[in-house]
């Protein structure tokens, strides 16, 4: 997987899975250490599982505390299938938002 | 009459009431159905309302009237009365009692009611208001409400899933179950929950599993194939599945339809019905296993009831436990009834039985006809026959058989009136209570214990004061055991009162004539004269015992069902009564022997030995005949003599039997010319014209058709005792 830095968008590439998963939330830290927007660019994930949602629920978890937006500047048919069957989206819709995940009703 | 004397009547009315309505309770307890009874109850409660009313008492006012009402119900058939609301009713009648005294305590008639006693009737009315249901129903402990992680929805499937840490790790992936899931249904609404709440502070590891799912899930799968979804994830997952309403009614008529024998645990019941899946029930029962152990009101610890648990973890809904946990009560209480008993007339039993005893005898027949035809191969069959014909007759005595336990019990009733009666405090241990026997048998031994028993609270055990005196426990005890032995049962009845004063029996039979002041009588002997009419040793008569119905009678009882009574006592220690009684009366196990023309049965259980009789070691002493038997004295007598029907064409050489039989802790010989064997025999009585024949109990067709008697063996000794009386007279 490969990290590109430009444009402040951190684009993740490849599996967003357990396997990288490791990897991948060093990756989210040091990105997040200097920010003033979360945006993460997801359109060449070409796998997302269990593992790779948590480090997406995390992350907008970490930007919310750190009261920048968050948001999803591009998003893989991989991500959308896992969003979707979720019924997640709003959480990725770009808002900068203080509510944790949506806890159980 | 004043106010004061009017309220000291009503008290005294109430409490005759109360004594009348306890009776009627004893009676209820007994029979049910009873409707005197029930009406007495009524009458009692409507009474004492009546009156309390009139003084303004309100507190029994209260407590009656819904007393009242609760039998109206029960008399008019609207409610059934259980055992348990006879138990509350006795309850009731106390805590009416404890009214009056608190009333009658109190003399300005204003004081407000105890907060105890206000409690104690609150808590008896609410049972009353339970009073329907035999047991409360455990439902009424299940707690109500809902897991809070899942509400409840009308047509949706409620899905919760936890994920352990190392879910992950173990190659799972949560969002293929969902996949799956979404696969069998419409995954109307989900609820992701990842409990990171501070990524500073958290430790977050990426391969652990931090994620919970709550689903709404519409779907026509049951909840089995949906609870297959997750199968593979049961050690990685809390899995808790909630059905929808919808699916309750379809539960609730399975439930209606369930066949009776799968109701016995209630987490198969549910499971069967589809309800709860297996593993929800196997983690329901660890709970149930690893959790403590309650103690309930009755002082008894029990375990916690599965279904409070089942709902608890969520794996169902309430109401559907609710309607489990009736169906479970109703088939329960059906197979109850079902199980217990099936009322059949005795008297078609009896009928049975009396065929039975014909075809034993029929068989019997065969037999005979068999061996003198000499068919080889028929003595297999008839063997076949015989041993069908045995087993249905001890099935079919069976069937006649009741534990006396229920007989004997009764005499606490007896046991605890007369030491009350007489001021003494006696125990009664009851043993052996399972032991069966003919219920004919039973009806006929009762009055026999009963006197007994009476006995031994009256003469036996002493008042408390002198066995302090004499060193023993104030408080006396009766044991009274049963138990079988060899095709009888044996009836003790043990106290440990005063025993038998061999000296004044003895004195007391010399005054009235039994015995001469020179017989010589070992100490067994005296005592047994106590069975000989008219001898009582009690000289004060009190109202219970000592009138002249003696142990004669007992004795005469007993031995009318071919029993026999033994009797050990030690003077100041204690005495024991030992009663042996046939199991039952029809049936006769035999051992067939000829005498002179005829042939008789000895009750089997009853002899000892044959062996030949050798004349050479014959005594004649003062008329009755001895056999030196190894060594021992045996008193013996010949048949033929006896009945006088000494076959002439018998030459006088001919070798003869002894047959040894005993009776009690005696024995004697019967003289005999041919041993002919066992035989299983129904007894016939003889009928009133040869009532008064001694030494014969009865009489049996053999399966030859020819008629032979049965000997009383214990009435023979009498007989040959009488005769030796007779010939030393002379």
């Amino acid at each position: 997987m490969n990290v590109a830095a430009e444009d402040a968008a951190l684009v993740l590439e490849g599996e967003l899975t357990i396997y990288t998963a490791t990897a991948t939330l060093a990756t989210l830290r040091d990105y997040l250490s200097d920010r003033k927007v979360c945006a993460l660019n997801l359109s060449a994930v070409t796998e997302m599982d269990s593992a790779g949602l948590q480090l997406l629920l995390w992350a907008r978890r970490m930007a919310a505390e750190q009261r920048i937006r968050f948001q999803l500047v591009g998003v893989s048919q991989a991500v959308v299938s896992v969003i979707d069957l979720l019924q997640i989206e709003p959480l990725f819709g770009g808002y900068p938002t203080d509510l944790t995940v949506e806890n159980a009703t | 009459m004043n106010l004061d004397s009017a309220r000291q009547a009503f008290i005294e009315e109430v409490a005759e009431l109360l004594q009348l309505m306890e009776d009627a309770l004893l009676a209820l307890e007994e029979n049910p159905e009873d409707p005197e009874s029930l009406n007495e109850v009524f009458r009692a409660m409507h009474t004492i309302k009546g009156t309390g009313g009139v003084f303004g008492y309100t507190p029994i006012v209260d407590f009656t009237h819904t007393v009242e009402t609760l039998m109206d119900a029960v008399r008019s058939g609207r409610m059934a009365l259980s055992k348990a609301l006879i138990e509350t009713l006795f309850e009731c009648r106390d805590h009416t009692s404890a009214l009056i005294d608190f009333i009658a305590a109190d003399k300005t008639g204003t004081a407000p009611l105890s907060s105890e006693l206000q409690r104690a009737g609150d808590a008896l009315l609410a049972r009353l208001g339970h009073a329907p249901v035999a047991s409360p129903l455990p439902v009424a402990a299940l707690n109500f409400d809902t897991p809070k992680s899942l509400p409840e929805a009308n047509d949706l499937w409620m899905i919760s899933l936890e994920f352990k840490r190392d879910a992950l790790r173990n190659g799972m992936d949560p969002l293929s179950f969902l996949r799956y899931l979404g696969s069998l249904g419409e995954l109307v609404h989900v609820a992701t929950l990842f409990p990171i709440v501070s990524t500073a502070s958290e430790h977050f590891d990426p391969e652990s599993c931090y994620l919970s799912f709550g689903i709404a899930f519409r779907s026509d799968a049951d909840k089995r194939t949906i609870a297959g979804v997750f199968e593979f994830a049961d050690e990685d997952c809390e899995i808790r599945i909630l059905e929808p309403d919808s699916a309750h009614h379809r539960y609730i008529e399975l439930l209606e339809t369930i066949p009776h024998e799968q109701v016995d645990c209630m987490g198969d019941l549910l499971v069967s019905i589809g309800a709860l899946t297996p593993f929800e029930l196997v983690r329901a029962l660890k709970t149930q296993e690893t959790a403590p152990q309650t103690i309930d009101s009755d002082g008894s610890t029990s375990k916690r009831r599965l279904g409070e648990i089942l709902v608890e973890q969520g794996s169902i809904k309430p109401n559907v436990i609710e309607h489990a946990v009736k169906t479970q009560e109703n088939v329960r209480a059906k197979r109850q009834e079902e199980n217990r008993v099936i009322r059949v007339d005795a008297q078609r039993l009896g009928h049975l039985i009396d065929l039975v005893g014909e075809l034993v005898t029929s068989s019997a027949a065969i037999r005979v006809m068999v061996k003198r035809a000499g068919i080889d191969n028929m003595t297999e069959v008839v063997d076949g026959v015989d041993y069908l014909v045995s087993e249905i007759r001890d099935n079919a005595l069976q069937l006649r058989m009741v534990a006396i336990g229920e007989s004997l019990s009764r005499f606490r009733r007896v046991v605890r009136d007369v030491s009350q009666e007489l001021g003494k405090s006696i125990e009664l241990i009851i043993t052996g209570g399972e032991t069966e026997l003919d219920k004919t048998v039973v009806e006929k031994i009762t009055d026999p214990l009963t006197h007994l028993i009476r006995n031994a609270v009256d003469h036996g055990i002493e008042m408390p004061a002198i066995r302090q005196a004499a060193g023993k426990l104030t408080t006396g005890t009766i044991h009274l055991n049963a138990y079988h032995d060899s095709g009888h049962i044996v009836i003790e009845i043990n106290d440990d009162g005063a025993g038998l004063d061999a000296a004044r029996i003895r004195a007391k039979a010399e005054l009235k004539g039994l015995i001469k002041p020179e017989d010589v009588l070992t100490h067994e002997e005296i005592l047994r004269l106590i069975f000989a009419p008219g001898l009582s040793t009690k000289d004060q008569a009190t109202n219970l015992s000592g009138r002249g119905v003696g142990m004669d009678v007992v004795r005469r009882n007993i031995e009318a069902l071919r029993g026999t009574v033994e009797l050990e006592s030690q003077f100041g220690i204690g005495t024991k009564i030992t009663i042996i009684l046939p199991l039952t009366l029809a049936i006769i196990e035999g051992f067939l022997v000829g005498a002179g023309r005829d042939q008789y049965v000895i009750p089997l259980s009853q002899v000892a030995e044959c062996v030949e009789m050798n004349v050479n070691e014959t005594r004649k002493h003062r008329g009755e005949h001895y056999i030196n038997l190894r060594g021992e004295v045996l008193p013996f007598i010949r048949l033929t003599d006896l009945f006088e029907n000494a076959d002439s064409t018998r030459t006088v050489n001919q070798r003869e039997s002894l047959v040894v039989v005993r009776f009690g802790h005696h024995k004697m010989g019967l003289v005999v010319d041919t041993l002919l064997g066992e035989l299983q025999t129904v007894i016939k009585p003889l009928g009133k014209l040869f009532e008064r024949l001694r030494g014969v109990a009865g009489a049996t067709i053999l399966g030859t058709g020819d008629i032979a008697l049965i000997l009383d063996v214990a009435e023979l000794a009498t007989i040959g005792h009488i005769h030796r009386h007779s010939i030393s007279k002379q």
